[in-house]
């Protein structure tokens, strides 16, 4: 009897990571990872979603001879200048062809790669598990600077107006100079929880959410705080702001409006399942995908619903969607790809192996 | 599925959160204290366990002569039976303790994983376990580094894994009664080589953290077993080395001569001299014999 339970308990292993990187839309053609670990091409022009190239390659191997195995890819691949960026949980940063897939460069950080990496003017910009921002040459990618964080960095830089922000999970949002790395605030703001949410930015207010379940409006200027808004639980999507409207997700399952000048609740709208996901406009809908791969079309005015019934993709998907148009694209945990239309029409793309 | 997650894995995660906090994100130290919790919490078991296993020990001789009396399995078994009832003895005592550890063990290992998992996925699942408590939320992200372990991966480097076996041996041999019925004292042999191994394999499978609270419950239960007993009691010299090859064996084909099989061959008529069965029957008989000689030199 007790071989057998602790076998049943073993025989499920460790926490493996899956990777929740979404698509990147670039002409006629999907950047994502359709397969864990793997991040490919395809061709949305073609009906069946023929898959142009993928990342890695048998045998492809990293500059010092260990074989190449990204292990899960959680950062949605940036394209810049026909290079493709994104970061692994393998640690490594890649920069592949966009037309070959063939590897540009690739740079080692210290510990997994979850958020996004940001390219302006030729700088590559990416946080590391390991608690550094990485600030690198694009063409090259030669280091420029790093700053270190207190702890791991799972968000995706802000870069606007000479100024780098970035969230990190030490609990702290730091302002630094995009050529210099130095601070520029007088010291960084500081959360009650870690911060896994992506700050965006809108008219000198720095927008940010966190692991203490409260969505925090900042000075960009100072670090100073304007006010913030608590939820049931935590902040995890990078929030979305419309007019005077900033929308967020939540893990309590919910989706909040509040008004960006001083952080009242203009409506709510419970989906019953976490939202990991950022929030997209669809031109007049605002798209809401819950873990539960079920999607619900709001009217951003009031929260009503605009489609009757939510769309169920029956995955699990926590990637941001990307927006374009009428038309988003979903990447569900595993590698499903799926468009919705913004009249409430969902349509397979790539079903993975 | 619910109520399990109710009753055990929130109240266990949401506690080593809490314990994490106050030694300062030290999630290693957090799951020490957990199992000296635990431990305390489960001690009148042990005690229990351990008066039962003392009182089954004292009963061996008076079992033997049972052994010997009683041929018929079904009425040797009454007697056995009789013989626990008259010393107020369970001989399921010693399960108990470890059969309600089964459920705090099985939960630890569910609220580890969701806790230092690591993963950006487990995080997420760690928020749907939280309670809604200020205090708790400004805890996350855990620390997962304790010495040289990542607590929520299994730990590569074999030192846990010995250090597991190590105790979990220490600990069986200590807990475990003498036998000398010569069966009882073979599995009680075999029990004291698997479950250790047993252990350290299951280490080397599942988040250090579990492996962590592995060693120190069994540490604490040495401990338990050396204040419960006193230093005179315990031979470390006897617990740390392997037991010998079985003494009790020994002692029996000493006292009783030749084992039932044994006494069954040389029993039989050895008339078809000529047939093979009749030359392996005695091959057999020889082999018994002289086995037992070298048993009693």
């Amino acid at each position: 009897m007790l071989s057998t339970l602790f076998l049943a308990t073993a025989c499920t292993g460790i926490a493996r990571p899956e990777g929740w990187a979404g698509p990147t839309l670039v002409d006629d053609r999907l950047v994502a990872s359709i397969e864990r670990g793997e991040m490919a091409a395809v061709d949305i022009q073609d009906s069946s979603g023929r898959v142009l190239w993928r990342f890695p390659l048998k045998d492809q191997r990293h500059p010092d001879g260990g074989k190449i195995n990204p292990e899960a890819i959680y950062s949605t691949p940036v394209v810049a200048d026909s290079i493709v960026y994104f970061g692994a949980y393998d640690g490594w940063l890649y920069a592949l062809d966009l037309a070959s897939g063939d590897i540009r460069w690739q740079l080692k950080t210290g510990g997994p790669i979850v958020g996004n990496a940001v390219v302006q003017d030729n700088v590559v910009y990416v946080g590391s598990d390991d608690g550094h921002l990485y600030v690198l040459d694009a063409a090259s990618g030669q280091e420029r600077w790093r700053f270190k964080t207190g702890d791991a960095i799972w968000t995706t830089p802000l870069v606007a107006d000479g100024v780098v922000y970035v969230a990190s999970m030490d609990k702290k949002v730091y302002a630094l100079d995009a050529d210099s790395g130095e601070e520029r605030w007088d010291k960084p703001f500081k959360a009650k929880g870690g911060l896994a949410s992506t700050p965006v930015l809108v008219d000198g207010t720095l927008l940010v959410g966190g692991l203490d379940s409260r969505i925090r409006a900042l000075d960009a200027a100072s670090g100073e705080e304007k006010w913030q808004f608590k939820a049931d639980d935590w902040f995890w999507t990078q929030p979305l702001v419309l007019a005077d409207s900033v929308y967020a997700g939540c893990l309590d399952g919910k989706v909040y409006a509040l008004d960006v000048n001083d952080g009242n609740l203009k409506w709510e709208q419970d989906t019953g399942a976490p939202v990991r996901s950022a929030p997209v406009l669809l031109e007049d809908v605002l798209l809401i995908v819950n873990r539960k791969g079920e999607l619900y079309g709001l009217d951003p005015q009031d929260g009503q619903l605009v489609w009757p019934l939510p769309i169920e993709l029956a995955r699990t998907v926590l990637s941001d969607p990307q927006a374009q148009g009428a038309t988003a694209y979903i990447s569900a945990q595993g590698g499903d790809l799926f468009t919705v239309s913004k009249d409430g029409r969902a349509k397979l793309l790539v079903l993975t192996d | 599925m619910f109520l399990w997650d109710l009753i055990f894995i929130n109240p266990i995660t949401n506690a080593l959160v809490i314990l994490n906090n106050i030694f300062l994100g030290n999630f290693g130290v957090a799951i020490i204290v957990f199992t000296i919790s635990m431990r305390l919490l489960t001690m009148p078991l042990t005690l229990r366990q351990i008066r039962s296993s003392r009182s089954l020990s004292g009963l061996q001789p008076r079992m033997q002569e049972l052994q010997k009396k009683y041929k018929d399995p079904k009425r040797r078994q009454e007697e056995t039976m009789k013989l626990y009832r008259e010393a107020g003895v369970n001989p399921l005592g010693c399960l108990l303790p470890m059969l309600v550890q089964f459920p705090i063990w099985i939960a630890l290992y569910r609220a580890l994983r969701i806790t230092v998992g690591g993963t950006p996925e487990s995080v997420i699942g760690l928020s749907q376990r939280l309670y809604p408590w200020g205090y708790i939320e400004q805890a996350v992200p855990l620390e997962n580094n304790f010495l040289w372990m990542d607590l929520g991966q299994p730990d590569t480097s074999l030192i846990l894994a010995f250090i597991v076996f190590a105790s979990t041996y220490v600990q069986q041999r200590l807990a475990t009664p003498t036998a000398t019925d010569p069966r009882t004292q073979s599995t009680n042999q075999m029990m004291l080589w698997m479950m250790p191994l047993m252990f350290a394999f299951f280490t080397l499978q599942v988040p250090s953290g579990l492996g962590v609270y592995w060693a120190m419950s069994n540490i604490i239960g040495v401990a338990m077993y050396y204040f419960t007993h006193g230093p005179e009691r315990i031979n470390w010299r006897t617990v740390l080395m392997p037991p010998s090859a079985a003494p009790a064996d020994r002692q029996a084909s000493r006292r009783e001569g030749p084992s039932p099989k044994e006494k069954e061959a040389a029993e039989e008529p050895v008339e078809a001299d000529q047939s093979t069965e009749g030359k392996r029957k005695k091959k057999r008989l020889r082999h018994g014999r002289s086995r037992g000689k070298r048993k009693d030199r």
